[in-house]
């Protein structure tokens, strides 16, 4: 009897890390055009979560250690950035954004782009199209944006 | 099957698969992957100064994504023909302020640039604030995005 419970152990055991090698194998049959639609999602629920300034899902969607850099090259934490959000100091008063390339390193994800959205900050308005790089990088199965930067365009 | 013989398999999954095991042994300190990626950091600095495009090749990854402070895209073949052609030139070197966020095997390096860099002709004093991500690919970090914006001079 008690060999039985040993090798029951054991055979879960052996199940465990034949389980882990697997998973690990079917993450990176995730096609690249999947993590793309996954990402861009993340951003436009992030954008609609800046328009109606949804602070449970900017929390969700932020990494803790978020670091942001506007055009004015001002660098953010999540909770300055979210301050800004949540004030109203930053509005988002409409959203484009095109001319994506994406470049997938298994659970990072590097997005950069054209943004011609038109931006409230500090009651000045900012309509200046800008190259912007973010940084997703997948958390206990969430993508979660933890860098972001803008630079304003010089020649447009 | 027999305790033994079980066990003899499990030793041998364990030698098949030793990526899980491995990993939960294996993981460098926040302080020594600091280090590792501030080294890679300085060789990519002298190469910059030196427009050695062994070294640059090497760091940058061969999708880099590249946003200067002017807001244009960059290609890895795009930045390291400007340093080749002596476009792009670092007259002075000097960057700090430095925060660093690590993820497994990608790192986000935030800083300020304080350089002198002269870019077709026209030098550029004003600093600027970076955002580097680097990932490690079979034991080396390699640069995979660079961002960098001017700071707002008051």
């Amino acid at each position: 009897m008690t060999k039985l419970r040993v090798a029951a152990l054991l055979a879960t055991m052996a199940l465990g890390v034949i389980r882990g090698a697997t998973a690990q194998g079917a993450a990176k049959h995730e096609s690249d055009a999947e993590i793309q639609k996954a990402i861009l999602a993340i951003d436009n629920e992030r954008y609609e979560a800046m328009q109606k300034r949804d602070m449970a899902a900017m929390d969700r969607l932020h990494a803790d250690g978020l670091v942001f850099i506007n055009t004015k090259g001002r660098m953010l934490n999540k909770a300055e950035y979210l301050e800004e959000i949540r004030s109203g100091n930053l509005k988002f008063l409409s959203v484009e954004t095109d001319d994506y390339t994406f470049c997938i390193y298994g659970d990072t994800v590097i997005m950069s782009g054209r943004a011609k959205s038109v931006v409230e900050y500090h009651g000045v308005v900012n309509k200046r199209p800008r190259r912007f790089t973010s940084v997703f990088i997948r958390m206990q199965g969430q993508w979660r944006l933890v860098a972001h930067q803008a630079t304003l365009i010089a020649d447009e | 099957m027999s305790v033994g013989r079980l066990l003899r398999v499990i030793a041998l999954i364990a030698f098949v698969c030793p990526g899980n095991l491995k990993a939960q042994t294996d993981i460098p300190s926040q302080g020594s992957i600091e280090q590792e990626v501030l080294k890679t950091e300085a060789e990519r600095d002298e190469a910059m100064q030196k427009a050695d495009m062994a070294v640059l090749s090497r760091i940058y990854a061969d999708k880099v994504v590249i946003v200067n402070t002017r807001g244009v895209h960059l290609t890895k073949a795009q930045r390291l023909a400007d340093f080749q052609s002596g476009d792009l030139k670092f007259l002075s070197f000097d960057q700090g302020d430095y925060s660093f966020h690590i993820y497994g095997d990608t790192v986000v390096l935030n800083g300020r640039a304080n350089s002198v860099v002269q870019f077709h002709g026209k030098v550029n004093r004003i600093p600027r604030r970076f955002t580097l991500t680097y990932v490690k690919q079979n034991g080396e970090w390699r640069l995979i995005a660079q961002n960098e914006t001017l700071i707002d001079q008051p």
